[in-house]
């Protein structure tokens, strides 16, 4: 535990946006014995700079100045997606102790392979921030289940509702002033675009590439979740992409995917859901131990996960419930990152292994895109 | 040239987008692209899988044998020095609206290309859209009659802000400039390329950006044809359209928002108006099927043929110093405050000076 060190390490921001000022800011502030926020930068300096007041950080406008500060030890990207590649890649350059990079890596597993095979050449530890994979429940559930396999069925689903009221009441959110400039997000489309139809081909449908973004933005949460329980021989059995009511749009658009193991078989669903209640989890069997996890609404900083798990034992059936357990996946990534840095503990979810859930986006998204919708 | 044709980029703006995809619609594969900073180039370079360079070592890049093709996608004010570069390289060129920022560069553009004995295709995208290509068939059919009057319209709420075409230096000028190169081009384009011997009115509203914000200018055609084109920074939405106004009937092309509102309606004199079947339109749900709708993706593959058998493209750098000379002139028409002939624009002054530095009369 990070208690037994005094080693302070002093943590760089990149991007100031939702999941920084809700998740990584308090759960930093809360392991005030390990980390220390000493840098942030943002696109908007004016983000920046109320970001630095509320945490006792230098603003410092160049990124790439911000992942050479010598005062910066470990530097956590959290800016858009098409930028993560350039901001991790600049960290490992800069010989940093750490870097986490928020989900998913990169674009493509082409541009993933390019951040692991730097990871590897630089020996920087890159970790990929899955708040699932750090998540009590999940935790708890794979100590019961262990190695990975004889999983005979499964069913992961993330239906995420819109959290609005909570982001602007209790976090206070700092957003940049002024409209939002429309070709920042055409920009991002684009580059959503350019990494799709490198694997989908140009033919692809329009729909296909916003399903290809769902895929890799939401979808990814529970990739790395399921390989820990299912292993890794995973074909894409069944992929179909639900557009909403508006085809180009997120709004109500789903993804279902049915993937299949030696042993089962598992259903994957998500959606940007129109209603604002969040369920998301999942549920596993295998033929002794069922399981069942529900993770907590999304960009809370203290909310709680909960996970069953029935056995048999004796004769009957045991279970065993875990509940009201506040620590996020995102305080425990940090606390995970802290042994990786301090005390060379392995990775749970290093770049290079990350590929491997790009691999899987790609092989949905494609199955997908070939079937009519 | 389909499977070993090798494409570079000088630029890698936003519309560096379109024609990534377009080339990798074609088969033909993007080896390398170049951005006036290093972060810039590495950063679409990564996403679009190629090699980056720097405008300031384009040497390197130009010189790559596995390049074929350079596309100049530059700011308005770097096209005339990065597209004579390729061409001393050796390369065809694929050139953005519009071509250079004088009438002297842009000829210069395609000297240097007849010297060295490569292919210009100047990139006027909506020439290529399905329903433009479709609306100069008609034309050329005979379903207006004989041609009046064209006019084109293209606006939109303006670039990005902060970014180089709201900046005199490196955009040379504004809506009539950047956007107007559609409006003309287009316009020419559906009636046959006309020959343009004068501006007869022009009009610019200054923007406080330095550029001309909205412009609008009428050009009178050696056969007689009046083309009256609108071009726009400050419009609420985007819309693009043309109407070819014919003895026998009204012809009206729909261009933008691209692809759903894209639109194609003839109105025969005394008659009803009645839609015309849009080639392709099945298709635009399709990411191919919507570059296409905006005429990127035939432009590409009919670029990268003509280089490939020998043929001259169309639009072709001749094309483009053609719409060149006309934007310079409507610039110099509105500096006049009077009509123009082409003959009498200076052939190295800027778009900018021609409006507002020399002296009316």
């Amino acid at each position: 535990m990070t208690g037994s060190s005094s080693e302070v390490l002093r943590v760089g921001i990149v991007g100031c946006g939702l999941a920084t000022q809700s998740l990584h800011l308090p759960a930093l502030q809360s392991l005030a014995a390990s980390y220390r926020i000493t840098a942030v930068t943002d696109l908007s300096e004016a983000v920046a700079a109320a970001v630095a007041a509320r945490s006792g950080a230098r603003a410092i406008a160049d990124v790439f100045r911000l992942v050479e500060d010598p005062e910066v030890d470990v530097v956590v990207i959290c800016t858009p997606d098409a930028f993560h590649l350039d901001h991790a890649l600049a960290a490992c350059e800069a010989r940093r102790r750490a870097v986490l990079v928020e989900k998913p890596m990169s674009l493509n597993a082409r541009m993933g392979r390019a951040l692991a095979e730097a990871a590897a050449s630089t020996g920087v530890p890159v970790l990929v921030n899955y708040p699932h994979v750090y998540d009590y429940a999940t935790q708890r559930v794979r100590q019961v289940w262990g190695a990975p396999g004889n999983l005979t069925s499964g069913e992961f689903h993330c239906f995420l509702g819109n959290n609005d009221d909570y982001i602007a009441d209790v976090i206070q959110m700092i957003r940049p002033p002024g409209p939002p400039e429309p070709w920042v997000g055409m920009t991002a489309q684009l580059d959503v675009a350019s990494a799709a139809t490198e694997v989908l081909g140009i033919a692809a449908g329009v729909t296909s590439v916003v399903g290809y973004g769902i895929v890799l933005g939401l979808t990814i949460h529970d990739i790395p979740v399921l390989r820990r329980f299912a292993g890794d021989q995973l074909s894409v059995a069944h992929a179909r992409f639900r557009p909403g009511p508006n085809p180009l749009d997120i709004a109500g658009f789903g993804v279902d995917a049915v993937l299949e193991t030696p042993s089962g078989t598992l259903i994957l669903q998500s959606e940007f859901s129109p209603l604002k209640r969040t369920d998301w989890g999942f549920r596993i069997r295998r033929p002794d131990l069922q399981a069942e996890a529900h993770f907590p609404t999304t960009f809370a900083p203290a909310a709680p996960s909960r996970c069953s798990v029935w056995g048999a034992q004796a004769g009957a059936t045991l279970e065993q419930r875990y509940t009201d357990f506040y620590e996020t996946g995102f305080r425990r990534v940090w606390r995970h990152l802290y042994d990786v840095v301090v005390h060379g503990a392995a990775a749970e979810t290093p770049a290079r292994d990350a590929v491997r859930d790009l691999e899987i986006v790609e092989a949905i998204a494609t199955v997908a895109s070939k079937r009519r919708m | 040239m389909a499977a070993a044709c090798g494409v570079a980029f000088i630029g890698a703006g936003f519309i560096s987008y379109s024609h990534n995809l377009s080339v990798r619609a074609y088969g033909a594969r993007l080896v390398a692209m170049a951005s006036q900073t290093r972060r810039t180039a590495e950063h679409r370079a990564r996403i679009f899988g190629a090699e980056p360079y720097t405008f300031d070592a384009l040497e390197a890049m130009l010189t790559r044998s596995d390049v074929d093709v350079v596309f100049v996608l530059s700011p308005n004010a770097l096209h005339a020095r990065h597209a004579t570069a390729a061409i001393a390289a050796g390369k065809h060129i694929v050139i953005e609206k519009p071509m250079a920022l004088t009438v002297a560069d842009a000829e210069g553009i395609v000297a240097a290309a007849q010297r060295h004995g490569v292919g210009i295709g100047y990139a006027e995208n909506q020439v290529f859209s399905p329903v433009m290509v479709r609306a100069r068939e008609l034309v050329a059919e005979g379903a207006v009659g004989r041609v009046r009057r064209v006019v084109g319209f293209c606006g939109h709420a303006g670039p990005p802000t902060g970014t180089w075409f709201w900046d005199p230096k490196w955009a040379g000028g504004g809506a009539q400039f950047d956007m107007g190169s559609h409006t003309v081009a287009a316009s020419l384009d559906l009636v046959g390329w006309p020959e343009v011997k004068a501006i007869e009115r022009a009009k610019l509203l200054d923007h406080p950006s330095g550029v001309d914000g909205r412009a609008e200018a009428t050009l009178i055609a050696a056969n007689g044809i009046e083309l009256d084109v609108t071009s726009s920074f400050v419009e609420t939405g985007e819309s693009m359209w043309y109407e070819i106004h014919g003895e026998a009937g009204v012809l009206r092309a729909t261009f933008s928002p691209a692809p759903f509102a894209q639109d194609l309606t003839l109105t025969p004199k005394g008659g009803a108006p009645r839609g015309i079947d849009i080639p392709h339109r099945g298709e635009v749900m399709q990411v191919s099927g919507y570059l296409r709708s905006m005429g990127y993706l035939d432009q590409v593959s009919h670029f990268l043929e003509c280089f490939d058998s020998g043929r001259t493209p169309r639009p072709s750098g001749a094309d483009g110093v053609r719409v060149v000379r006309i934007l310079l002139g409507i610039y110099l028409a509105a500096g006049r405050g009077r009509g123009v002939t082409l003959d009498e624009i200076p052939a190295d002054r800027l778009p900018l000076e021609l409006w507002k530095s020399l002296p009316r009369s």
